[in-house]
């Protein structure tokens, strides 16, 4: 009963998101973008293993494509979030073939070179992204509102999740938990083990394509600078804040990271925080005064909860989808289903 | 020799040549100290630090602050300013071993990964917030800038001027390179050593891990810190995170790079690394058309996925 409640209040607070003025439903969109790439992310990370720090490549991609293609040879809405989806999956393929030979952290290097070669070339050629001023990305008429858009969004994000959920609990998500736990052992109880990492990639890739496409139709244009080294750290950390290979606290840790800065800077607290400093500091506490606190909390959460936040959701997780409270906490998620990388591999 | 070349000959060479290679090594000794202290804590965590280059950008902001008096400090001679600055370096290192690496001891590599990109997110803000970004600092250079030229007359169309801003920097790291041969030979530079071939036989034989630890990090933002103030005045205008590149690609970057061309387990193979990715970088950005946008990175990301597909062990690494 009281469970269905707190659903209920779950859904109802999701749907006014929508109907509370375009400043609001514009954090939901940020939010709900924010968390399509935290579940892309998951899926290398969480559930395979890999690290990657070159998201905000493949996120760029599905942007770039999407804007681009819409606006030079007029295509409809939905085919544009498909073509995004498809170039961050190809992208994320050509990766994975990377990550076939190259592992743990040094993959997380290549990754990461990928993602800023890519920023500083692909994503500055003036031919597709209509030089210095970005190349505009325009909603069709019915979604110009940022409400309209959120639902979009929203939806897109439900999709994923249900997604993620048949995926971890399909032959294939236990495929690539037995590639993340040991690659050898996998392979000789006749997992592909190559099949199955490129999968991955190109799930995850897929997934970040599309959320690349929603980031650009969200600001209405596609800007190479947005796609910087920058952002593909916020994706690492929200990821691994929340706990990576738990979707509830993936979701959360997305939403956290990506409404932090906004929320912060709009709280009154914060502002009278601000006037503590001297005079000709004041404007910068409240300009980056949030980065600040994020970073903090960010290790203050390492700290106390190596496993990420999900380590304190997973009782409330479980009783949510109907397990006891009980024996949930002795279940909780421990730092060992976390420990997936090693170096030179 | 001269009599041999023709002058317009030499002089077109230099330009094509020896521009590069001299504007490459300078950049490059950057990203080699940067790749040096990145394997240095891989070497004894295991972990890639991405606080490495925000040691260098507080040691060059707190040079600064000494150097102009800004924010109350007092002015100092620029020496002092710079050694006070490098002490800011190693301060940060060591406070970052001892609050966030020493606690996150056991945590699985990809959180400790996390937690040094954090604390470099954090150390950029905290530069943000007291500095902002309106105001341009500019970091001055050594000396009155007494410009030299190679390869043609000053002015002329193959000229290269260098300043005492690059002749420091390959001043610096010569000493520095001689300083770290020294250190490895005594009981604190072999004990690092022993720790990272195997912490647990290390601790056996009585080295204090712990210890040595806090030390390996100080040294790590003394290296940091060296690069920070080198690079600044060759950069000239200082933004916050200035060593990491937000938004533009850094040092940091640079030297990752460079270290996993070394090998990432090889402190001379991450300098020699960092050197080559500087020339490299420095001929791709002179000979690629303009045109090409970000054709020095293609070519440095290029160099980087061959090495690693054909001898992902890096170029002086060992088998491990």
């Amino acid at each position: 009963m009281a469970r269905g409640l707190i659903w209920a209040l779950l859904v109802a607070a999701l749907v006014s998101v929508g109907g509370l003025g375009p400043n609001v439903a514009r954090y939901g969109i940020t939010a709900a973008i924010y968390v399509l790439v935290g579940l892309s992310l998951n899926i290398v990370l969480g559930y395979t293993g890999q690290l990657s720090l070159g998201h905000q490549g493949l996120v760029g991609v599905g942007a770039l494509f999407a804007a681009y293609l819409s606006k030079a040879h007029g295509l409809p809405f939905g085919v544009a979030m498909v073509v995004g989806g498809a170039a961050g999956a190809v992208l994320a393929l050509l990766i994975g073939f990377v990550g076939l030979r190259i592992r743990g952290l040094y993959l997380a290097l290549v990754t990461l070179v990928i993602g800023i070669t890519l920023q500083g070339s692909l994503f500055e050629v003036p031919a597709l992204t209509g030089g210095g001023a970005g190349e505009s990305a325009n909603r069709p008429a019915v979604l110009l509102s940022n409400g309209h858009f959120y639902f979009v969004c929203l939806a897109v994000c439900l999709v994923a999740l249900y997604l993620d959920v048949r995926l971890t609990s399909s032959k294939v998500g236990r495929a690539l938990a037995a590639i993340k736990a040991d690659e050898r052992v996998a392979a000789a109880y006749g997992v592909n083990v190559v099949g199955y990492k490129l999968l991955a990639f190109v799930l995850s890739g897929a997934l970040a394509g599309v959320a690349g496409a929603l980031f650009a139709f969200a600001s209405q244009q596609f800007n190479g600078n947005d796609f910087s080294f920058g952002l593909a750290l916020t994706f690492v950390l929200m990821t691994v804040v929340g706990g990576a290979g738990s979707r509830a606290g993936v979701v959360v840790g997305s939403v956290l990271f990506a409404l932090l800065h906004s929320l912060l800077a709009q709280l009154g607290a914060f502002k009278d925080f601000a006037r503590l400093f001297p005079r000709s500091v004041t404007p910068n506490v409240l300009q980056f005064g949030p980065d600040l606190i994020g970073a903090f909390l960010l290790l203050l959460t390492l700290a106390l909860n190596p496993g990420g936040l999900a380590q304190q959701l997973t009782p409330l997780t479980r009783w949510m989808s109907g397990g006891s409270v009980r024996s949930a906490s002795r279940r909780g998620i421990g730092t060992h289903e976390m420990e997936v990388l090693s170096a030179g591999g | 020799m001269s009599e041999l070349v023709h002058p317009v000959v030499l002089a077109s060479l230099g330009g094509a040549v020896g521009v590069p290679l001299v504007r490459g090594v300078v950049s490059g000794c950057v990203y080699g100290l940067v790749a040096t202290g990145l394997v240095l804590i891989y070497k004894s965590n295991g972990i890639f630090n991405f606080a490495q280059a925000e040691f260098g950008s507080v040691a060059g902001f707190v040079s600064l602050a000494f150097l102009k008096g800004l924010g109350g400090f007092p002015r100092v001679p620029y020496p002092v300013a710079i050694v006070l600055g490098l002490v800011a370096g190693a301060l940060v290192g060591l406070v970052t071993e001892r609050l966030v690496i020493h606690p996150l001891f056991s945590a699985p590599r990809a959180t400790l990964l996390v937690a040094t990109a954090g604390t470099a997110l954090f150390l950029i803000s905290a530069q943000a917030l007291i500095l902002g970004v309106q105001v341009i600092h500019v970091f001055p250079p050594v000396a009155a800038d007494t410009h030299f030229s190679a390869f043609g007359p000053v002015g002329g169309p193959h000229a290269y001027t260098f300043g005492w801003t690059e002749i420091d920097i390959l001043v610096a790291v010569a000493l520095l390179v001689a300083l770290g041969a020294a250190f490895f030979r005594t009981r604190y530079g072999k004990a690092i050593l022993a720790i990272s071939q195997d912490s647990t036989a290390a601790s056996i034989v009585g080295i204090d891990v712990n210890k040595m630890s806090a030390l390996t990090w100080t040294i790590a933002g003394l290296l940091g810190g060296v690069a920070g103030v080198i690079y600044a005045p060759a950069k000239g205008a200082l933004t916050p995170g200035y060593m990491t590149g937000i938004g533009e690609v850094g040092p940091l970057v640079f030297g990752f790079i460079a270290a996993v061309l070394g090998g990432m387990t090889s402190l001379p193979g991450a300098f020699v690394g960092g050197v080559l990715v500087g020339i490299i970088g420095s001929f791709a950005g002179a000979h690629i058309p303009t045109s090409v946008p970000g054709g020095e990175q293609i070519v440095v990301a290029g160099v980087l996925l061959v090495v690693l597909l054909v001898r992902p062990t890096g170029l002086l690494g060992k088998e491990t």
